[in-house]
Formats: C-alpha cells, structure tokens, sequence
C-alpha cells in the first residue's frame, strides 16, 4: 500500500495564490482529515492531487509514482478515486450504470473486443453487472438498480457516488465533504463505512467543514485556512490550537 | 407499377446511406463530441473511392476500404486540433473543416472535376451492398454499446469530470469516436459515390451537415436505432408530398425545433424510457403489494 506524499505544492491564479506551500501524507488505512473554513482552498487542493488543476509548485507522489503533473484519468488508474462535493452522477443513467462505470479502472477488454462485441468483452460485461449488483444489495439498493440515478432522492444519490468510487477499488479515495446535507444519523452510517475502508488498509482523506464529524473519525488532521496549512496533528491538539480556533471563530 | 417499385427502390437505398451518415453523426455524439464534421468526412471518402475507381480502376471492394480508410484518417487528424474543444466551438469548428473540403473539392478541378462535378462514375454497388455495410455498422455500434466503449463514451458525453475521475481517458476516446465516424462517413460516401454517376461538391455541403444532424436529434441519440429512425422519418416526408420536397430545409428546420422544445430526447429514446418507467411502475407496485 502506498502513501500520498503532498510536498510545498502551490497554486496561482493569476496573481492571486489558491493554496501555497502545502504538505501533507495521506497514509494507507487511516482516515487523514483536511478542515478548514469556506474558501480555505481544500476543494482546490483536492482538484490538485487529482488532476483536474495542474500545479503551479512542488510535488505530489502515491508511493512510487510521481503524480505531479498526471493528467486526472492517469491518477485514477494509479488508485487514488474522489468523490465530488457537489454529487456527480451520470443522470441519464441507470444506478446499476453509475456504479459499473466504477469498475473501469480494472476492465481488461480491448477497444477492438469491445468494438467487434467478442464474447471476452460481453463476458466481462456480464461479470461486471453481477458485482455491482453484490455492492447494490450491500448498501441496500438493489430495488433501485433500474431507476435513472438524476431521480433519486439526496441520501440515495449519495451512496450511489460512494459504490461507484468503492467499484474501483481504489487503494486511496479522496472524500470531498461527502456528509453534506446530512442528518448526525446518516453521517454517523457513512463514518462506520469510511472507518471500516480504512480497517481493509485503504487511505482515507476525508475533507469536512464539521468539525465533530472529522475529529470524531481521524486519526490525524490537517487544518487549512486562506490557502495555507495552520496546524497538523491528532484530533485533540488541533482542536485546541489558537490558530485553529481563530480561523473557525475569527478574531 | 414498375414506376412504383423503381420509385421505392431508389428511395431505400436513400435510407441506407442516409442511415449511415446518421450513424457516423451518432458516434461522436454518444461520446460527447459535438462535431458535424460526417459530411466533409464522406465527402473525401467518396472523392477518394470514384477517383480510384474511373481514373485507377481499382476493384469495387479496395474502392470501398479505401474511402473508409480516408474517412476514419480524416477523422483521426480532426480530433487532434479539436482535443481542446468543447461544445459549440467543436460544432463551429467542424463546420469549418466541411466548408474547407467542399471548397478544396471545388478548386482542385484536376482531381475533383472543381464545379462541373466527378462525371461518369461506374455504378459498381446497389441495394444488396449498402444494405450489407448498414448490417455491419450496426452491429458494430450495437457491441460498442453493450460493452466498455459504449460505457466509456456514455460516462464521457454524460459527465467528463466524472469520468476521467474514474479513469477514462477523454481524449482517447473521444479521438476513437472521430475515427469511427470517419470510417462510417467515408464508407457510406464511397457507397454514394458508388452508386451514383456524379459527385459534386456541394452534395457534402451545409444541407448535408444539417440533414445528419437532424437524423439523430429526431431519432435520439441513446439507442442504435434512434438515428436510423429519424433518417427513415426525415427522408420519407418529402417523398409523400411535392410540396414538401421543395421545402425540405425548411421542413427540416422546423421538425429540429419542434422536436428540440418537445421531446428533446428524440423519438426513440423518449419511447424507450416512457416503456422503462412503466415496466419499473408496474414492477414497484408489484412489491409494494406483496
């Protein structure tokens, strides 16, 4: 299992610094956690370490690979999987279709088997459909396989973003506030789910704004505020930290 | 009554290669590729395919490989300045590059006959040819779509971000489904070219671009036969009526509005999912009871 080594990463939008100087491990199975107040620059760091944004300084590495500049489906194929803030879903899609676009990474058809229908790929199709279909009765889902994902509700919406980035088996899985909008009940069900990831020896970076939901789970928290790493460290020390508590309650 | 199958006849084989610039059309959307560049890709593959045949008399099947192979490396070259496009600027895009090959067919008069037209092409396929190459991209686009690529393309045109966070490279893929259109534009154009005894041109012009475009939005753009439902459609109106044959742009325009405000889904489409939602009702209020 690898670790994620963020090292002195910035970025620049035009003149105006997002995030600078930031480091940070994210080790396999443990959830790390990333807080910090609205603009503090998290999302973008995610966008950094995925792909999405390219880096203006400093490096990032998953254990042997060099991800500095990888473009996002090259991370992807390297282990590290997120899920979005705001839910992306395929709308148009069936649930069952959401979470088999997960097993991707994996698939082993070539362009041409799939091209001609050759029975490897329809087999592995066929393979595919099954397990997505274990992950479904799993998170208790399997009556809405057929349905169009963009029609469901919240809740639902939101585990189906968490089986397909489960389907890809990712060794590390970047959670992007992923309990948003959420009761304590349903956040507590997702946190059993994410501390059970991190057992199986997956890396966990979980990004929150709730405070009691991250310092309840973590082992170890990062504290991000106007773009820059104020504190590090376990639950208690953080919580605790001047830095920390001004950031959150201002001056 | 000889009039009459003579009639239909002709109107069929319209259909079939109508089909297949609606399925080329088709392949680039279900990626997520807003090009309408079928028409400049079989205009080359069918300048390729007559140019072979009357000045080099290269067999019928090496005539149609060749266009094929024309159209898919058309393809292939477009996706690459295109990458970086998204949406209506690969539309605009794509419209140029079909203004380009209709105006390089008018000015190279040495290779293309320019504006007086490719005269006295030998008629070397019929019905029976056509129907056989519509067969085979059929299947081939129905396998795509039961297996990876078809998931892949789905995931790309549906959500990029999503899907190069789950692997899938966009680019690649999208460059695939420029290539594949290529290839069916240039056969499909070959096949006209084949079977007709003039190429001009402006056959491969804006009207052409428009009428392809307008197969798939009519038909849908989920399902394999969505595309060729909408040609069926799109084609067959005009021949009912006289009237509606001098006005078929026109026509065209106005379905493409209708449908776009009403069942934006296309017809095909819109009727497999109304047929989903019922089966998913039926079966829900089946578990509801027991």
């Amino acid at each position: 299992m690898s670790t994620l080594v963020i090292d002195a990463v910035s970025k620049n939008f035009g003149g105006v610094a997002a995030v600078s100087d930031i480091r940070m491990d994210v080790p396999p199975g443990r959830i790390t956690g990333l807080i910090g107040p609205n603009g503090a620059g998290k999302t973008t760091l995610v966008n950094l370490i995925t792909g999405i944004l390219a880096v203006s300084g400093g490096s990032i590495r998953f254990g042997e690979q060099d991800l500095t500049r990888a473009p996002a489906h090259q991370v992807a194929r390297a282990g590290i999987t997120r899920t979005f803030q705001n839910i992306r879903l395929l709308t148009e899609a069936s649930v069952i279709d959401n979470v088999m676009i997960g097993f991707y990474r994996r698939e082993t058809s070539s362009a041409v088997a799939s091209l001609l229908g050759l029975p490897s790929a329809r087999r592995e199709t066929a393979s595919l459909r099954a397990r997505a279909l274990v992950l479904l009765e799993r998170f208790g889902m399997a009556h809405l396989a057929e349905h169009e994902a963009g029609g469901l509700a919240y809740g639902h919406q939101r585990r189906v973003e968490m089986m397909r980035a489960l389907a890809s088996d990712p060794a590390l899985i970047l959670l992007d506030e992923p309990v948003a909008g959420m009761n304590d009940v349903e956040a507590g069900e997702l946190g059993e789910i994410f501390a059970g990831l991190a057992r199986a020896g997956m890396g966990v970076l979980l990004i929150e704004h709730n405070v009691r939901f991250v310092t309840s789970l973590c082992q170890h928290i990062y504290v991000l505020d106007s773009g820059r790493m104020i504190a590090s460290g376990t639950p208690t020390d953080v919580v605790s930290n001047p830095a920390v508590i001004t950031a959150y309650l201002g001056a | 009554m000889s009039d009459f199958i003579a009639t239909y006849h002709h109107l069929f084989n319209v259909f079939l290669i109508g089909s297949g610039y609606a399925l080329s059309q088709w392949v680039v959307m279900r990626a997520g590729v807003f090009s309408v560049a079928t028409a400049g890709m079989a205009s080359i593959g069918a300048y390729g395919a007559a140019i072979l045949t009357t000045r080099h008399g290269w067999p019928t099947l090496l005539c149609l490989l060749a266009g094929t192979l024309l159209g898919a490396v058309a393809g292939l070259l477009l996706s690459w300045p295109l990458a970086r496009l998204r949406g209506v600027f690969q539309a605009i895009a794509t419209l140029a590059f079909v203004q380009v090959v209709v105006a390089l067919a008018l000015y190279s008069d040495s290779l293309t006959g320019g504006a007086m037209g490719l005269n006295a092409i030998p008629t070397r396929v019929g019905t029976g040819e056509t129907l056989l190459a519509l067969v085979l991209v059929v299947y081939l686009m129905t396998a795509i779509s039961a297996t990876r690529l078809g998931r892949a393309f789905e995931a790309i045109r549906q959500n990029e971000a999503v899907a190069s966070s789950l692997g899938v490279s966009v680019n690649f893929h999208q460059a695939l489904a420029f290539g594949l259109s290529g290839a069916i534009a240039g056969l499909f154009g070959s096949l006209e070219a084949l079977q007709s005894f003039a190429l001009f041109p402006n056959t491969f012009g804006f009207p052409l671009v428009i009428a392809a475009l307008s197969y798939v939005v009519l038909g849908g753009r989920r399902s394999v036969a969505g595309p060729m439902v909408g040609a069926a459609i799109l084609l067959v109106l005009p021949e009912l009526s006289r009237p509606l044959a001098d006005y078929r742009m026109a026509l065209y325009g106005a379905i493409l509005m209708l449908v776009i405000a009403f069942l934006p889904r296309g017809i095909v489409d819109t009727a497999l999912l109304a047929l989903r939602r019922r089966r998913l009702a039926r079966s829900g209020a089946r578990g509801a009871a027991e």
